[in-house]
């Protein structure tokens, strides 16, 4: 079983279905470990592909869970970075506190 | 902006056991720190140079001084570079609890490097001087990064830092 995360403030366990499919978790949680990841690295840590990556992040975008910007660099082409928002990430640590529930609930 | 759905209903509806998405969640978290992590040739670009550099030093002739400050110069632009290509993450732990505290570090590292370069070693040891300090400096310093960094990761895999730590 994983260690449990110490949340950065008291969080209120709210399971979303939103958050819960599968791709959409996981995305949280890598994003949940940083300010903002660049979007090859979040391809390269999920294995899953370009395609099914921006769609999904489009649909967390739309719901205002993460945020996508790209950025210019001092050389080379812009990259695209990818982060959580303040409500995406109370959304995804209410949802692992909601699944802590319920395994302690059960 | 559309609204998702909020749901407390049964989380086995929508795909995943409770467990299994937990596991996931570590899965997907441990995966990006792998990914994202501070390369190690990142740390060596830097102490190469700076054991280079203090090495050179140890010399104590003014030439010395400045060709030890030329090459801690290009250490520094060419770490910075390098860092900038490697980049994948923002946001490290930035909070007063560290493996050790990083002002000790510093501190106990700049007092080696001043000692060292305060000795008066007859000129007859050198270039061997100059290159096991160099060595030495290079090696304490990869060690004190690489442990940092680790210590990092580490605690971004157990989610171990408050709300305003992540910057």
């Amino acid at each position: 079983m994983p260690e449990p995360h110490t949340p950065w403030e008291p969080v209120e366990p709210r399971f979303d279905e939103f958050i819960h499919s599968p791709n959409r978790l996981r995305i949280c949680a890598a994003l949940d470990t940083a300010t903002a990841l660049e979007f090859g690295a979040l391809e390269e840590s999920l294995g899953i592909s370009t395609s099914l990556l921006s769609k999904q992040l489009r649909l967390l975008a739309d719901a205002g869970y993460v945020r996508v910007e790209k950025r210019p660099q001092g050389f080379g082409r812009p990259r695209t970075w990818v982060r959580l928002t303040t409500e995406g990430r109370r959304a995804y640590r209410g949802h692992v506190a909601a699944l802590r529930d319920l395994i302690d609930g059960a | 902006m559309s609204t998702p759905q909020h749901d407390s209903g049964d989380p086995q509806r929508a795909g995943l056991t409770p467990e299994g998405a937990l596991e996931q969640a570590h899965t997907a978290r441990t995966a990006a720190i792998r990914v994202t992590a501070r390369p190690w040739w990142v740390d060596l670009i830097f102490v190469v140079g700076l054991g280079a550099a203090v090495g050179t030093a140890t010399a104590r002739t003014a030439l010395t001084w400045v060709v030890a400050a030329v090459i801690f110069a290009i250490t520094i632009v060419a770490t910075a570079v390098a860092d900038r290509r490697s980049h994948h993450r923002h946001g490290r732990i930035l909070d007063l609890r560290p493996a050790v505290f990083p002002g000790l570090t510093y501190l106990i590292g700049y007092a080696v490097v001043f000692l060292v370069g305060q000795m008066p070693v007859p000129p007859s040891w050198q270039p061997w001087w100059g290159s096991g300090v160099a060595v030495v400096v290079a090696g304490l310093a990869f060690l004190s990064l690489r442990a940092d960094e680790l210590h990092q990761l580490r605690r971004l895999r157990r989610g171990d830092y408050g709300p305003y730590d992540l910057v």
